[in-house]
């Protein structure tokens, strides 16, 4: 019997051994000079250039400090760029920069600093590289102002500056290459890479001198990522995390729990209609088709079931908040299966017809039979599609494919949905499908400016629901989850409140 | 016996050759591309033929195998195309989670699973049948439906145990034990079964053997027996079913890694699936597939300690 007790020293030494090569540690407890968010994943890259949307902006916004920022409403104003105007064509953006701002590296931040950093975000391929590409040139016209002058006139362009276009980093760290693994900017925290560990959790301690630091409260952001929903909620109702982005599903336990519960409109959900020329699907070519499919669809029902009323149905793509939202518009494809079957069969699809769609297997799978039976009961066969994950192939393989189901973001400017959707060369408008109407629409938006501009965004928006582009189901509500010792002040079309919304409960 | 290890070793590192040649080509025969994973929906099309370019991407699939194989021999897994890491780096400073939770699973496994086993087959009657109820209820839980529970109960509701997390054994020795109990608890429920289920079966069967009642005919007590005798002879089928555990572990702990918050190698290996980080999933292949063969090594050189014949086979 001497075997076994060898083996189990062995196993023993080993575990010791192993269990030892890792460094650092995440046992930080919540008090009331730090914040500890629970974050939807890691951060990749520290690379402004390289992020991408979505959570991540709260890595981004404790180390960088945007040109502009935006209110809880979702409206600009100025931050390190604390003034800026538009030429009269709208070709012209001049930014007066903030005086006495330096980087965590010494480096100061002038005209210079921001003309490096807006050019490395045009040559990179993250989330800022789409807004940035209209600007053409970056003039320096003295140490305190910057002239960034655009191909054409941009309505994203603000909002850009206030997010990854306007992330400020040090020119100097930029230039040595490093950036993608040690942050260095001007913003209102350092990591404290000492007590970080990748992937499981990162500390950031209040940079002295920062010039905005009393919209920042905290004298330390703790940030872990948490992939899996699960371990996110329970490290919340446990105190590990204070702030943790949810699901509806959360919504009665968390409350039970003691938890805060806050909601803003998020993204919207339902079936992008692309082939809309018929080139893939004849069908859906006809119009009446494509209205057909919008009044087969019970949103309220599944709004209900689906989603425990956490959203709005919706016939719209746009953000409830933006300019081009028109309530009225909701109204316009009730649930109406006899209607469907009529204009399908004016349509000459009397007998129904088969159409392809497409998603991403995932979170939208309980979806898809839903729609499916909603579809099939006014003869629409639905064969259903999954295709793998984007960077597995499955974004070449919905290219081809007449129409798909995904949960699309909605932003303020209503032009960064625009952009995402709308232009013939948009990534979510595969066919390049235009018509007469919005080609104009697209042309006369950037040019206009206020009311003007807000009314072109409704026609743009009341056309695109007559014609039936898509079939949305609801504009859902995101969900946040909070402990009562924290404030937060939701934000409109951003997925994450910015860092500065959080503040003791005190 | 060195030349039987020798032999064992060498057809374990041909199994792990053949699997990660055939998984390097699937993988790059299969639609995935590296570049667009790292550089995200809106790169585009030229940013993407860059980066494919800077990745290597753009050669032939069977010259860029030969340079990650010989990089391999040197001990250079690459680099990450979606984070900016070595692989190497990368599953190492994962390890401590994943082979605490697996090592401490099969160690668990091994302590009760025997413990069980040698008490079902020795106790015949209600014991016994109670035993075996209790080892089907434990094949038949998922160990992520386990962990859900664990946490819910001990960690949530209790708050007995953390949540999340994992805490070093370096930053404090309790915290450590503390922060993988639950887990290890998921993970090993149902290795925990298994073997006691593989052991008790073997004991009854070599306890009815001839042998075994010369042996008590001739007075020797019944523990002698059964530890020094039965044991020997029944271990190596439950040996087989603890190196089974031990993988069934290493690929449990991804789930339960993630309900945990845990960032071990399971973390690593789903996330670099989500961005078709093909160095990194091949170097996870790779870790992966050394444990299996290092595990049946070790199986097999423990078959020959315990039966001389094997090491002729």
């Amino acid at each position: 019997m001497q075997l076994p007790r060898t083996l189990t020293a062995a196993f023993a030494v080993v575990v010791l051994a192993l269990a030892g090569c890792g460094a650092g540690g995440q046992a930080q407890e919540a008090d009331s000079s730090q914040l500890v968010l629970g974050n939807n994943g890691d951060v990749l890259t520290w690379d402004p250039a390289e992020m991408k949307e979505g959570a991540v902006i709260h890595y981004a916004e404790a180390v960088y400090d945007p040109l502009l920022r935006k209110t809880a409403e979702s409206k600009i104003e100025g931050n390190l760029a604390t003034e800026y105007e538009y030429n009269d064509d709208l070709t012209e953006l001049t930014l007066k920069l903030r005086e006495g701002v330096t980087f965590s590296d010494g480096a100061t931040f002038d005209g210079e600093a921001v003309k490096v950093n807006i050019e490395a975000r045009k040559a990179g391929a993250g989330s800022a590289s789409e807004a940035a590409r209209v600007i053409v040139r970056v003039e320096v016209t003295d140490p305190g102002t910057v002239r960034l002058h655009l191909s054409e006139p941009s309505p994203g362009l603000l909002a850009a500056l206030a997010t990854y276009l306007g992330y400020m980093a040090s020119p100097t760290a930029l230039a040595a290459g490093g950036i993608a693994t040690t942050p260095v900017g001007s913003g209102p925290y350092l990591l404290d890479a000492g007590a970080s560990e990748k992937g499981v959790s990162y500390r950031f301690t209040a940079r002295e001198g920062y010039w905005n630091r009393e919209a920042f409260p905290f004298e330390t952001v703790v940030i872990r990522p948490y992939e899996e929903f699960t371990a996110r909620y329970n490290a919340l109702a446990t105190g590990q995390i204070q702030f943790m982005y949810g699901t509806s599903d959360m919504v009665p336990k968390a409350k039970s729990d003691g938890l805060t519960v806050k909601t803003v409109p998020g993204e919207w959900q339902g079936i992008i209609l692309q082939d809309r020329a018929g080139e893939a699907s004849a069908a859906l070519g006809d119009v009446r088709v494509r209205q057909a499919i919008n009044h087969a669809l019970d949103r309220k029902a599944i709004l209900d079931t689906h989603y425990s009323g956490f959203g709005q149905v919706s016939t719209q793509t746009f953000n409830p908040s933006s300019e081009a939202w028109v309530p009225e518009l909701n109204e316009r494809y009730p649930y109406d299966p006899a209607k469907a079957r009529e204009l399908l069969a004016a349509a000459g699809h009397g007998d129904g017809f088969k159409i392809k769609i497409s998603f991403s297997e995932g979170f939208m799978s309980p979806l898809v039979p839903i729609v499916t039976q909603y579809l099939g009961d006014v003869g629409i066969t639905v064969e259903q599609v999954p295709v793998n994950g984007f960077a597995n192939g499955g974004l070449e393989t919905l290219k081809g494919q007449p129409a798909f189901m995904l949960s699309f973001s909605t932003n303020i400017p209503a032009w960064t949905d625009v952009l995402n959707k709308l232009t013939p060369t948009s990534l979510w408008n595969h066919f390049g499908y235009t018509d007469e109407t919005v080609t104009r629409l697209l042309k006369e938006i950037p040019a206009a400016q206020g009311d003007e501009q807000a009314a072109l965004y409704k026609e743009l928006n009341t056309h695109l629901v007559e014609q039936a582009w898509f079939a949305p189901i609801v504009t859902q509500e995101n969900v946040y989850l909070s402990k009562p010792e924290i404030d937060v002040t939701m934000q409109q079309a951003q997925l994450m409140p910015s860092l500065r919304f959080f503040a003791p409960a005190n | 016996m060195l030349g039987f290890i020798g032999r064992r070793l060498a057809t374990g590192l041909l199994l792990a050759f053949t699997v990660v040649t055939g998984m390097y080509f699937f993988l790059m025969l299969t639609g995935s591309d590296p570049a667009r994973g790292a550089l995200g929906l809106y790169a585009t099309e030229e940013q993407v033929a860059v980066k494919r370019e800077q990745l290597g991407l753009d050669r032939p699939v069977v010259t860029q195998y030969l340079d990650w194989l010989s990089g391999v021999v040197r001990g250079d897994l690459g680099i990450s195309s979606a984070q900016n890491a070595r692989v190497i780096d990368l599953i190492v400073s994962r390890l401590p989670v994943t082979v605490s939770l697996a090592l401490g699973a099969v160690l668990v496994a091994a302590v009760l699973g025997v413990a069980l086993g040698l008490l079902a087959a020795t106790r015949p009657g209600p014991l016994d049948r109670v035993l075996q109820v209790v080892m089907v209820l434990g094949f038949s839980l998922p160990n992520f439906w386990v962990a859900i529970i664990l946490a819910l109960t001990f960690a949530v509701q209790l708050g007995w145990f953390p949540a999340t997390g994992y805490i070093h054994l370096s930053d404090s020795p309790s915290g450590w034990l503390w922060s993988i109990v639950l887990p290890i608890t998921a993970l090993s429920i149902g290795s925990i079964a298994a073997i006691a289920q593989q052991l008790r079966n073997s004991v009854i069967t070599v306890n009815s053997q001839a042998y075994v009642r010369t042996l008590r005919s001739r007075g020797l007590s019944q523990r002698n027996i059964l530890l020094a005798h039965v044991l020997r002879n029944a271990a190596p089928p439950a040996l087989t079913m603890l190196s089974l555990q031990f993988i069934a572990a290493m690929s449990g702990a991804a789930i339960v890694e993630r309900v945990f918050g845990l960032q071990g190698i399971g973390a690593v290996a789903i996330n670099a699936s989500g961005n078709s980080d093909i160095p990194v999933i091949m170097g996870v292949l790779l870790f992966t597939v050394l444990v299996v063969v290092l595990v049946n090594l070790t199986v097999d050189i423990l078959y020959a300690a315990l039966n001389p014949k094997v090491r002729n086979a």
